[in-house]
């Protein structure tokens, strides 16, 4: 989306919670560039996730870049420290963290099965946030 | 005083305890000077090249040069466009950063150590063959 000039930035993230959490994709259009189409550009995307397998060299990109978030993390004693808190505030007993082996473990099967049931379009909630004009 | 003392005794302990980790260092036929720290507790390669020289040397008329050049090498090589470099550092979950100072140019990458040719491979390749195309 950013390569085809329609947006500043899109990210997804899902909600690491001992509750059920939510799965956030976030698109920041260019100025000028209109919000109905950038949002088609968002679900198509999601689409293609639902209906066939991420290809081998985006997966391994994910998890190249998780890995790294959490080595960073760990190299200092505050992130050691960090990464404990947020394990125990989310239910993961400290055994029990094994990222590096967890983020291994997916395939691209597994993306695709979650996908498919998790990000459906009536699953879904769609919020537009747009600027008031200037002295508004 | 006793607690002073203790105190001291407290601090002469705590500084003898805090030293570098052993390091190895070697001068290679160039004359670059390679210091290597091993740090075996996390699967994370980071290295950082530093030249003589910074902004102190920027010529008269010339002001900012040695912090233009150090933004610029990260904006694509010889073989690599700008994108094609981004992209494959992003494919690595790497970081790579440039910067200068009054006395030296600083470039630094990191990424995890299994992709460490990988990640040596792009960082050689833009401290020695920038592009510094004129449109970027």
């Amino acid at each position: 989306m950013v390569d085809a000039q329609l947006a500043l930035e899109a990210s997804a993230e899902a909600e690491r919670s001992l509750d059920p959490g939510q799965f956030i994709a976030y698109v920041r259009p260019r100025d000028g560039v209109d919000v109905g189409k950038t949002e088609k550009v968002l679900f198509e995307e999601i689409e293609r996730v639902r209906t066939a397998e991420v290809p081998a060299d985006e997966l391994r990109k994910a998890k190249n870049q998780l890995l790294t978030n959490f080595y960073r993390e760990m190299k200092t004693i505050a992130g050691r420290a960090n990464k404990l808190g947020s394990a125990e505030s989310s239910g993961i007993v400290g055994e029990d963290v094994h990222e590096p082996q967890q983020y291994e473990a997916v395939t691209a099967a597994d993306v695709l099965r979650v996908a498919k049931q998790y990000l459906g379009p009536k699953q879904r909630t769609v919020a537009t946030l747009i600027p008031e004009a200037e002295g508004k | 005083m006793r607690t002073a003392a203790l105190l001291a005794a407290a601090a002469v302990t705590l500084t003898a305890q805090v030293r570098l980790p052993q390091y190895s260092r070697q001068v290679l036929p160039n004359g670059a000077v390679l210091d290597v720290m091993p740090r075996r507790d996390v699967p994370l390669t980071t290295i950082r090249v530093v030249f003589k020289g910074g902004s102190e040397a920027d010529p008269a008329d010339m002001s900012g040069l040695a912090r233009v050049t150090a933004e610029a090498i990260r904006r694509g090589t010889a073989k690599r466009t700008q994108e094609q470099f981004a992209r494959e550092l992003d494919s690595l979950g790497a970081v790579f950063s440039t910067g200068a100072d009054p006395q030296s140019v600083t470039i630094t990458a990191e990424f995890l150590s299994k992709d460490l040719a990988a990640g040596l491979n792009l960082l050689m390749d833009a401290i020695l063959n920038p592009a510094f195309r004129k449109r970027r």
